[in-house]
Order: C-alpha cells, then sequence, then structure tokens
C-alpha cells in the first residue's frame, strides 16, 4: 500500500491557518503524506490540488463560518471533475451545521476538543474504505 | 499500493495516453510505491519521444528555491505550453510520514492548465529526490511536459542526484553563505550549472555573490568559463527574468556542445543499473533468508566460496526457467 495522501486546505477568506497546520502535522505523525495548499483558496482551487497531487482525501479547515456556502461548492465541484475524494471538515462548526454539511456528502466533521487519535482513526477508516473500493 | 488488474492498468494507460490528469496523477502514485509490476507498467509507456528540459533546484532548506520556481513559472511559460513542477519534501523519519509545503509559494498557477504541480516525499532518500524519480520524469515526459523544474529537498550537502536526473542544476543560496562555502570545499558548488543568490534584499548579499565567484574560479584554468551567478530576491521577482533567460542560453549552449545529450545518457545508464541491482538485491535477500533458517546452524563446516558459486548458478537457473515460461 503507498502513504495516505491527504491535502490539507483553508477554504475561505480568513488568513489564519494555525489549526490546519496544526492538524497537519498531527497526521503527518501518523504516517500520512499531508500536502498543504495555504491560505485564501477557492474551493475549484481545492479541486485542481486535489487532482494533482492524487489525493486520498481533502481535509477542509475552516475558522470563517462560510463553511456552509464553500464545502457543498467544494463537493459539487470534486463531482463535476468525476473525481471520488471524500471530504472532512474541521473547525468551528455549529451541530445544525454538521447535519447540514453531512446531508452535502461531507464524511466526518472534526469540532475544536476532537481528540487527534480520533481524527487520525477516522481518517485512516474513511481512506482504507475507498481504496478497497 | 495492491497491484493492479489487467484491465484496470490498460484502462488507466489509455486514460494516460488520451490526456487525463486525473490518470497522470495515478500512475505518478503508482510509481512511487513499491510496486513489483512497476517496471511492466513503465515499461508501456516507452518509447518515449519527447524529451522535456529537465531543470534540478538545489540548496538549503528556507533559500527561496519553491518561491523562485513561483517566479520562473511565469516567465518559462511563454517559452513552454507545459510545464510539470516536482517538488519534493523530506519524509520524516521517525514517522514515514510527510509535510509538503513547496506548492503554498505557487499557488498562484493553480489556475493555469499549463502547469502541472506534484509535491513529492523523499522516501528517506540522501539523494534529495525520491526513489521512483526515473519513471516519475519518464511518465511527465510521455504525457508531453516540455519541461519539467525538480526542487530537490534542502539539505545543504550535496545532492548528487539531481546532478544525475537533470539536464542542468540551479543551485540556490543565500546572503550569509559564504562563510560555509570555505567549509563545503566541493559538494554544492560542483553541482550547479548556475547559481543564484536569493534574499538579495537582505544585507551581505554582495559580499556573498563576490565570495562565491571568487569560490567558482578558484582552480579553473583562465580560460574555463565558471558558472554564472545572479542576484534575485524572489518575493520581489527582482533578477528572476535575467536568471531565466540565463538558464535557457545555458540549455542551448549545452545543447550544442552535446552535453545535455551525454547527461541525458548517464541517466538512462544510471537508471537501467539502479534496475539491475534492485532485481539482483531482491534474489539475494531471499537466498540469505533461506541461508539463515536452513544452514545457519551448519556455518562452521561450510565452504562459504563453494556456496556463494552454487548460489549464483541456482538462481540464474531459475531466471532462466522463469523467462521459458
Ligand atoms: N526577504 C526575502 N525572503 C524570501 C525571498 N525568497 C523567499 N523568501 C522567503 O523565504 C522563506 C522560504 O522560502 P521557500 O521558497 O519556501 O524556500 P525553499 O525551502 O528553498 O523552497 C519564505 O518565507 C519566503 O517568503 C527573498 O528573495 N527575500
Ligand atoms: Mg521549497
Amino acid at each position: 500500500m503507498g502513504k495516505i495522501r491527504v491535502v490539507v486546505a483553508k477554504l475561505g477568506l480568513d488568513g489564519h491557518d494555525r489549526g490546519a497546520r496544526v492538524i497537519s502535522r498531527f497526521l503527518r505523525d501518523a504516517g500520512m503524506e499531508v500536502i498543504y495548499t495555504g491560505i485564501r483558496q477557492s474551493p475549484e482551487d481545492v479541486c485542481r490540488v486535489a487532482l494533482h497531487e492524487d489525493a486520498d482525501l481533502i481535509g477542509v479547515s475552516i475558522l470563517s463560518g462560510a463553511h456552509n456556502a464553500l464545502v457543498p461548492r467544494l463537493i459539487a465541484e470534486l463531482e463535476r471533475s468525476a473525481l471520488d475524494i471524500p471530504v472532512v471538515v474541521g473547525g468551528i462548526v455549529p451541530d445544525d451545521d454538521i447535519d447540514f454539511l453531512r446531508s452535502k456528502g461531507v464524511r466526518a466533521v472534526f469540532t475544536p476538543g476532537t481528540p487527534v487519535e480520533e481524527i487520525v482513526k477516522t481518517v485512516n477508516a474513511i481512506v482504507e474504505e475507498k481504496r478497497a473500493g | 499500493m495492491r497491484s493492479l488488474k489487467k484491465k484496470e492498468r490498460d484502462k488507466l494507460i489509455g486514460d494516460f495516453r488520451s490526456g487525463s490528469v486525473a490518470a497522470l496523477a495515478r500512475l505518478l502514485s503508482l510509481c512511487e510505491s513499491e510496486s513489483r509490476s512497476r517496471r511492466d507498467l513503465m515499461s508501456s509507456i516507452y518509447p518515449v519521444e519527447n524529451q522535456p528540459f529537465v531543470l534540478g533546484i538545489t540548496g538549503p532548506a528556507g533559500a527561496g528555491k519553491s518561491s523562485l520556481i513561483n517566479r520562473l513559472l511565469f516567465v518559462f511559460r511563454k517559452r513552454f505550453e507545459r510545464i510539470a513542477v516536482l517538488a519534493f519534501d523530506p519524509t520524516s523519519k521517525l514517522t514515514g510520514g510527510a509535510f509538503l509545503g513547496d506548492r503554498v509559494r505557487m499557488a498562484e498557477h493553480i489556475k493555469d492548465e499549463g502547469v502541472y504541480i506534484r509535491s513529492m516525499a523523499d522516501q528517506g532518500r540522501a539523494g534529495g529526490v525520491g526513489a521512483g524519480i526515473h519513471d516519475t520524469i519518464g511518465l511527465l515526459s510521455a504525457f508531453g511536459f516540455e519541461m519539467v523544474i525538480v526542487e530537490t529537498v534542502g539539505t545543504g550537502q550535496s545532492e548528487s542526484d539531481v546532478r544525475l536526473i537533470a539536464d542542468l542544476v540551479l543551485v540556490v543560496l543565500t546572503p550569509g553563505f559564504g562563510d560555509e562555502i570555505q567549509a563545503m570545499k566541493a559538494g554544492i558548488l560542483e553541482l550547479g550549472d548556475l547559481f543564484a543568490v536569493n534574499k538579495a534584499d537582505q544585507p551581505d548579499a554582495e559580499r556573498t555573490e563576490t565570495e562565491i565567484k571568487a569560490s567558482l574560479a578558484l582552480g579553473r584554468s583562465q580560460t574555463a568559463e565558471a558558472p554564472p551567478v545572479f542576484a534575485t530576491v524572489a518575493t520581489q521577482g527582482r533578477g528572476v527574468v535575467e536568471l531565466a533567460g540565463c538558464l535557457l542560453e545555458k540549455y542551448q549552449e549545452l545543447g550544442r556542445e552535446g552535453v545535455i545529450d551525454a547527461r541525458r545518457s548517464k541517466r538512462v545508464e544510471a537508471h537501467v543499473e539502479e534496475m539491475l541491482k534492485e532485481h539482483c538485491a531482491m534474489l539475494v535477500a531471499s537466498e540469505i533468508k533461506a541461508f539463515r533458517t536452513k544452514r545457519a546452524k551448519a556455518a562452521g563446516r561450510i565452504n562459504p566460496y563453494r556456496l556463494a558459486g552454487a548460489l549464483i548458478s541456482k538462481i540464474f537457473k531459475a531466471e532462466n526457467n522463469a523467462k521459458k515460461d
């Protein structure tokens, strides 16, 4: 099996990427190859990065509260590009929005305080399931 | 990577040939992993007619290699329709994971259909690039890229692999590096066809440039031309057009002199050698494992020369029979 390749993306206009960098480090320490996009990416940009990088999974880090608008756009863009890549979201997301995002196809939402082990376990499980095809 | 079924493989190669970036991206991943079927897979994309300009960029971590590539891309895109960037970062020895952040500096190019950027981990190799690099460049050539830029892991040591895989090597250094030159002696200075002193907006840039030029001239006959040195500021784009122009000129000059062809021959030679060694190493490992389990106890009574001879004949017989099947 090749290494799990995760694209960690910062969607939206806020310029803080501490959260994205912290989660990137955790995933790296769990043995994954983490490709970081940098801040202020559009859903279309992230989709292209995932295409180029042959990503197994996209982790979206979001703080701005614009998740309800941006994440579904990313998922739609992936579909349009015929890319079957699971999306997870990390950030401050209210409960109602979690249900909404999941209904749009987001595989998991990690709110602040989620233990690292749980994030790593979930990511591993989603990728394994997808690779098993 | 699990090995592909024949049908999957044929589809992937078909898609690749019709220009699917997704298929290219998938094949690049397959080539990086240890699959036994890699040689077969790669073999089926040859012969490759297209020979891209392979530019290697090396230098210490943080020198500004990725930032410089970002700027160079704008200039090179006026000349080349399609450019691929392979950006290597180190694999963590402890965990096997990697943080690949080079493309953050090149994010401006994401909407450009003519630029393909791929982040790669060096898999803990010492040479500054990953193990499947020959396959990777082969795939990018077959896909039709006119230029391939390889950013190596910046250890500051002499990354000899980049010399081997690139047509031309650019070494990126920074102000203050001058002091280290004496200590390094050969190494990185012998690696470059061209040099950039990046971060020329910082103090001491001129002095560093002078010192590097002096070191490069050292030990060269007066008629032999020393590699050019450029001052650049990647963040502002200063000196980049001049650097790009010189890189292209040098590539053409070396092409006319037959140097590029000679380097490519060396590259093919190294690739073949690597595959032969890899295969032999695998056979040797399995014989040694057998020795350990079956014969280790009687080691005192064994004639090692005879045993090695017998095993060599056995390996070659087995190989021959495998071929006949
Ligand atoms: N002051 C200054 N900073 C630069 C210059 N080029 C790059 N940098 C900064 O140096 C840091 C490392 O750059 P990067 O391109 O990632 O270096 P790499 O590790 O060699 O790829 C970044 O913060 C850049 O913004 C420059 O010419 N001047
Ligand atoms: Mg870099």
